[in-house]
């Protein structure tokens, strides 16, 4: 297992995985409330994910996560256990998405069971094999997933974009668009995976920073092309730009054909996203069972992906559809962002008591 | 009781039983074993040599005894390893016209190299095991009565290749000479292109049984030690009998190997290897091969050829491009028609459409068994072309690719629209340098077909993701394979892109070499000074 994880990496796989939790259709696209104004909600997004890499990266300074979960004794393997958790509920989502979307829209008549089965052999050599692997073949990736989008704005636009489209500017009021930002913010709790990687990076605050960045750049351009191409108060499905353009109808007609061919754009990502949460969220439960190698905890995890993810949603019995919603995400991330807090906090005392002795 | 059916079992029994083979012990009565070191008396010596050789069933040993004044020598050698005349003429003669050695002891040995012996190349030895490994290297050993050590001299004298051209990487411009099976000869080769003394290689023998020499060359100045250290563990811990060839030798001492990809580089031209020394990596000439290993490989080399850089940088630019989309199409082209007819029709316009159906419609096979088919066919063409003789091979490749392709259109058994394809396919596979590595991606892009078969471009894609999870994971000495793309690593312009030679200033840093900068301005000359009125 190899998570000799270097800066660029780390940015490349961060800029991914936020990237991977907007671009399939869940719960958490913008454009659900936001619509023509959801380029709006993902700047705000950004902000609020700009401020949680800020916050947490001066909270953690001179450690990462595990060992600020180790400052809190035996709640320890708790607080990293709960992580784990969030990271694997991240993963079913995500890989929820993909299913989702190539059972819309490319293997319509195939068991989706199946098709998740075979999708989980595919990422688990992933998991096997550490997360820098899987960051290599993200970085790998980048270039050629970053010209089929491109490819696609290219297409896309001069044709058909209206200015006009974008206004009203903050479409329905601004309150619709700030409960979008907060909600598109919750993907950047992959930020964990930065408190994670903390003490291999040399600058994990420019990092993380970058990163954010990067990937609201990425969502902004999309969700504005998205904006720029349908009038507002068009019909508008849950899902993100690249996939949202590439099937929309009313532009140019080659363009329509030829949405299967992203299938190379976004099905890697959302594989190398699921394979890296799978990843860490073994990474996390080892912790808090003390496991050096987390790599048996592997097969598992896959297992209670699959049992996760294979159900369709109009199929899915209560209890999955409650792990699968936002409540429980806002839910689980509540104690892992409080543990970098708490160890501040004791820090912050232990350090007063030493300068009073 | 005699057995009823015994003469039915006796007429049945064709292949009578012999005695079956008795296993020997591990060291006969007969068996002397060797000693360590060798006497001054010359008796003691010669037995303790012929027990190493296995004296006299060993007919290629030859004793050669005869007297330098008064004093009893021997000269050991291998029969048709050294030359029979120079040994007659610059040993034999000159130690028989020779007036007597008047030293005593271990000093005789080096009298003997000092004034008898006019050879380029002597030592002395003591260990009988250590002469044997020198005399079967093609050379020969004197023994003399007196001295408790042998003397060694260099005097290979079996038939070999010459420097010829290479035949897997050959180049319109570049030099046209490929290493031999020779070591010496290829070292040779290397250090005519790198006249420095900062080359250096080190001898090793490889394998227990049957000892081949190999070296290991790098720069001093350049490789990173702890590579060169790496590369000698390696080598130093293998266990195997015997190693035949390099190709042998780069699976002994590669990381993974249950990976598809090859790890490690087989070059057989001196021109590459020596720009891989270079580059800082450390090169393994084995003797008996014509193929020279480079250590670490990264995907990258695999895709560049020797004349990428004799040609101009536009010129090597448009080829390498070329080549890489070359190997993209080898690798996806099949699949990609695959899925296309099968999952997502609604891809290619309405006419082509059409005319490939139609094409297909008289075929009584799906387009996965046809492609499979070709895909087999055209293998097996290569394999046969290969084995082949001579020009044999070539006219069974116009057979396979115009008659039988022909017939099978004609016979209604596969559509002009594949053979075309896997036509496209297998020319890409052809347009790498590197063998290994097309055979790697000829079993991907079967791997790629079945993929699409099942699953069209979603299957591809999971398939790609797979491979690239696996390929991410390899490490060749300590270097990621996907090396400087992945992880980000600063480099020359020499990778997917070759662009100008003096922008190429530094060593790869991937291989962590301790020069880092290569040169800081290659073309170090002013362009305004000199210029002609």
């Amino acid at each position: 297992m190899n998570n000799r994880i270097g800066e660029h990496e780390l940015l490349v796989l961060l800029t991914g995985l936020f990237i991977s939790q907007l671009l399939i259709p869940g719960s958490l696209a913008p454009v659900d409330y936001a619509a023509n104004a959801a380029w709006v909600s993902v700047l705000l997004s950004m902000v609020l994910g700009l401020g949680f890499a800020l916050i947490s990266a001066w909270l953690l300074r001179g450690g990462d996560y595990f060992s600020a979960c180790d400052l809190l004794g035996r709640a320890s393997g708790l607080f990293s256990g709960l992580l784990g958790l969030l990271f694997l509920v991240l993963t079913a989502v995500c890989f929820r998405g993909l299913l989702d979307t190539l059972e819309a829209y490319i293997l319509s008549l195939t068991p989706r069971a199946l098709l998740a089965g075979l999708l989980l052999l595919c990422l688990l050599p992933g998991c096997f094999f550490g997360s820098a692997p899987i960051s290599r073949m993200l970085s790998f990736y980048a270039p050629f997933a970053s010209l089929l989008f491109l490819a696609v704005l290219l297409l896309a636009l001069p044709h058909n974009a209206k200015l006009t489209n974008l206004f009203p500017l903050f479409g329905d009021g601004a309150r619709r668009l700030a409960i979008d930002g907060s909600i598109g913010a919750v993907s950047y709790l992959w930020l964990f995976v930065l408190l994670i990687e903390r003490r291999r990076c040399k600058r994990p605050l420019r990092t993380g920073l970058l990163s954010v960045a990067l990937s609201a750049l990425f969502l902004f351009v999309g969700y504005l092309s998205y904006s720029l191409l349908n009038a507002p108060g068009s019909p508008s499905e849950t899902s993100a730009p690249l996939q949202q353009i590439t099937t929309f109808s009313g532009y140019w007609r080659f363009f329509q054909r030829t949405q299967s061919v992203f299938v190379f754009a976004w099905a890697p990502l959302l594989l190398c996203a699921s394979a890296a949460g799978l990843c860490y969220c073994g990474r996390c439960l080892g912790h808090a069972f003390g496991m050096e190698d987390p790599r048996p905890l592997f097969l598992p995890l896959g297992v209670v992906l699959l049992c996760l993810a294979a159900p369709s949603t109009e199929r899915a019995p209560v209890w999955l559809r409650f792990v699968i919603e936002q409540k429980a995400w806002r839910a689980l991330s509540l104690p892992p962002l409080l543990a970098p807090l708490i160890a501040w906090s004791l820090r912050q005392r232990k350090a007063r008591r030493q300068t009073h002795a | 009781m005699k057995h009823p059916f015994r003469p039915f079992t006796k007429l049945f029994r064709y292949n009578r039983p012999g005695r079956p083979l008795q296993v020997p012990p591990a060291d006969g009565p007969e068996a002397s074993a060797p000693e360590d070191s060798l006497s001054p008396r010359i008796q003691d010596s010669l037995r303790a040599m012929n027990a190493v050789f296995h004296y006299p069933k060993n007919a290629d040993y030859v004793v050669r005894e005869l007297l330098l004044g008064e004093r009893r020598c021997a000269v050991l050698h291998i029969d048709g390893m050294t030359s029979r005349t120079d040994l007659e003429d610059f040993v034999l003669r000159p130690m028989q016209q020779a007036a007597p050695l008047t030293a005593k002891g271990e000093a005789l040995a080096q009298e003997l190299l000092d004034r008898v012996l006019p050879t380029g190349t002597g030592k002395t030895e003591t260990d009988p095991r250590k002469i044997a490994q020198f005399i079967l290297g093609g050379n020969f050993a004197v023994l003399l009565d007196g001295c408790p050590e042998a003397v060694l001299c260099e005097m290979q004298g079996f038939s070999r290749r010459g420097v010829e051209q290479p035949v897997t990487e050959t180049v319109i411009m570049g030099p046209h000479q490929a290493f031999n099976e020779n070591m010496r000869t290829n070292l040779s080769l290397l250090r005519r292109i790198l006249k420095t003394p900062d080359l250096v290689d080190e001898l090793f023998y490889v394998g227990k049984k049957a000892q081949n020499p190999l070296a290991i060359c790098y720069m001093e100045s350049i490789a990173n030690p702890a590579l060169v250290e790496e590369v000698k563990r390696r080598v130093q811990g293998i266990e195997s009998d015997v190693v035949y060839t390099s190709g042998e030798l780069a699976q002994l001492i590669e990381d993974k190997t249950f990976a598809l990809l090859p790890q490690l580089l087989l070059t057989e031209r001196p021109d590459r290897a020596a720009s891989f020394l270079m580059d800082g990596m450390v090169l393994l000439v084995y003797d008996n091969s014509p193929y020279a290993v480079a250590a670490p490989a990264t995907l990258a080399a695999f895709l560049h050829s020797g004349e990428d850089t004799s040609l101009r940088w536009q010129y090597g630019l448009f080829i390498r491009l070329i080549r890489t989309l070359g190997m993209l199409v080898a690798l996806f082209l099949p699949a990609v028609y695959n899925a296309l007819l099968l999952y997502h029709q609604e891809l290619l316009p309405a006419e082509l459409l059409t005319s490939l159906l139609e094409g297909h419609a008289m075929v009584p096979f799906s387009v996965t068994a046809e492609l499979l088919l070709m895909e087999f066919t055209f293998n097996l063409i290569n394999e046969a072309s290969l084995r082949m003789p001579g020009h044999m091979g070539s006219t069974l490749g116009i057979i396979g690719a115009l008659v039988l392709g022909q017939a099978a259109v004609s016979a209604n058994l596969i559509s002009p629209a594949l053979i075309i394809i896997v036509s496209i396919a297998g020319l890409g596979t052809f347009a790498l340098p590197n063998y290994p590595m097309s055979i790697a991606l000829r079993i991907r892009r079967i791997c790629y077909i079945l993929a699409s078969a099942f699953f069209g471009f979603t299957g591809i894609a999971a398939l790609v993701t797979l491979f690239l999870f696996c390929d991410c994971a390899l490490e060749s000495f300590g270097v990621p394979y996907f090396a400087p793309f992945a992880p980000k690593m600063p480099h020359n312009p020499d990778l997917f892109l070759r662009l100008p030679l003096y922008m190429q200033r530094m060593t790869p840093p991937m291989f962590r070499p301790k020069q880092r900068v290569r040169s800081t301005a290659p073309r170090g000359w002013d362009p305004q000074e000199g210029k002609l009125p």
